[in-house]
């Protein structure tokens, strides 16, 4: 059992609260980004260690969700260029994810293939966005660009994986 | 959900949403809550750990140097003139006026008499920089390629070590900015020192290193310190 100490000025609730509302979700989203859920998991977990350890030192944090997405959003992105593991997570992409919505699986199937496909920074923006439901500010103020460069990537991305979708809208039309 | 006006359709939208919809993992809230903290824990404790190695490097670089800690409230000098910032050379050598020696909490003069602890001396014609025996051994750092003064980034390089492709692991002479808001720009990106100067000080030269699990640090003569990617967080500024 490890002992916890929490000096005076460090809101762990804030920690508790992150962890039951965002943590899952982050993780999800950023799986979808590297294609590995366990490098995704380890990524969140040590930002939030960076976290405290901030805010032990005395520095407050205005909000835990944006400051540990852009840390995590960091360390997977040193990790894949470290490891030069973006080409092969790019291709497990399509095999690690797992749909919850109901819908016809064949073309959820294709189109999480069609992301993996994507750039790594149109996944990134894909999935903060689409699956983090993040606003275009939101998602720029995480990937640390502006907020025109989310809205070209996006709309890249869209217009790729609308390709997928578009013998679908065919058919319902 | 989108607040900007984004000319997206929604019925394709609405059907990317759910195909991006990847189950989230179960989460035991305190198992992940332990694991964060011992996380925190090592990493404090890493912390400390290149503090105390910046220390013991100090110690025993001021022995070779002929510095001789006294119960004054200074540094009594015995050796070469003191200089403020690391000169290119084949020789390790103490800048006394080292920034990070007071935020490492070697305040000049507040020991005994003890003598310094002697590290084991540094292999010869050492190439890499290194401070694993316990002091710097390997080449002073020299300046580094940014365009601002010294050779200090400015966040337009395009190259690494300022601008983004820095190798994994390898060092990089990196011009360190003697600012008190420890922030930096390294790889294309911002980061802020997890121990800033004590007080402004002069642009000083350091060997600059990406840590392949994305943490990053530097080390020099003066000392060790590790570096935290800047994400917006309120900067700690200066110790006194």
């Amino acid at each position: 059992m490890i002992e916890r100490t929490v000096p005076v000025g460090v809101d762990e609730d804030q920690l508790a609260r992150f962890v039951e509302a965002d943590y899952g979700a982050l993780v999800a989203a950023l799986s979808l980004v590297c294609g590995d859920p366990g490098a995704a998991e380890d990524a969140v977990q040590e930002a939030l260690a960076r976290a405290l350890v901030t805010m032990r030192r005395g520095t407050t944090i205005d909000s835990l969700a944006a400051w540990v997405r852009v840390v995590a959003l960091n360390l997977l992105r040193n990790r894949w260029r470290s490891l030069g593991r973006e080409r092969r997570a790019t291709r497990r992409l399509g095999d690690l994810t797992r749909p919850e919505a109901e819908g016809d699986a064949d073309e959820l199937m294709d189109l999480q293939a069609a992301v993996a496909e994507l750039s790594q920074r149109q996944r990134e923006a894909v999935a903060l966005y689409y699956r983090l439901g993040l606003s275009v500010a939101e998602t720029s103020r995480a990937m640390r660009v502006s907020d025109g460069t989310v809205k070209t990537l996006l709309s890249r991305a869209r217009a790729t994986l609308a390709q997928v979708l578009e013998p679908a809208e065919d058919d319902d039309a | 959900m989108p607040d900007e006006p984004f000319p997206f359709d929604e019925h394709l939208d609405s059907r990317l949403r759910a195909a991006m919809h990847v189950a989230a993992p179960d989460v035991s809230v305190s198992g992940v809550l332990t694991d964060v903290e011992r996380r925190a824990r090592r990493r404090q404790l890493r912390v400390r750990e290149s503090i105390a190695a910046g220390v013991v490097v100090l110690l025993g670089a001021l022995g070779v140097a002929g510095y001789t800690l006294t119960a004054e409230p200074h540094l009594a000098a015995n050796g070469p003139a003191i200089r403020s910032k690391p000169a290119p050379a084949t020789t390790s050598t103490v800048p006394v006026g080292s920034p990070y020696a007071q935020s490492s909490g070697l305040s000049a003069g507040t020991d005994s008499n003890r003598p310094a602890p002697n590290p084991p001396p540094c292999p010869a014609q050492q190439a890499t920089p290194s401070t694993a025996s316990g002091r710097f051994c390997g080449p002073d750092p020299g300046p580094g390629n940014g365009s601002g003064p010294d050779g200090t980034c400015t966040g337009s390089e395009t190259a690494p070590p300022c601008g983004p492709g820095v190798t994994p692991g390898q060092y990089y002479t990196y011009t360190m900015p003697g600012t008190c808001s420890g922030l930096v720009t390294f790889d294309g990106k911002q980061w802020v020192s997890e121990l800033p100067p004590p007080s402004p000080t002069a642009d000083f030269f350091v060997w600059m290193r990406l840590d392949p699990t994305g943490s990053a640090g530097w080390i020099s003569p003066s000392g060790t310190v590790g570096l935290a990617p800047y994400a917006g967080q309120t900067l700690s500024g200066c110790h006194q």
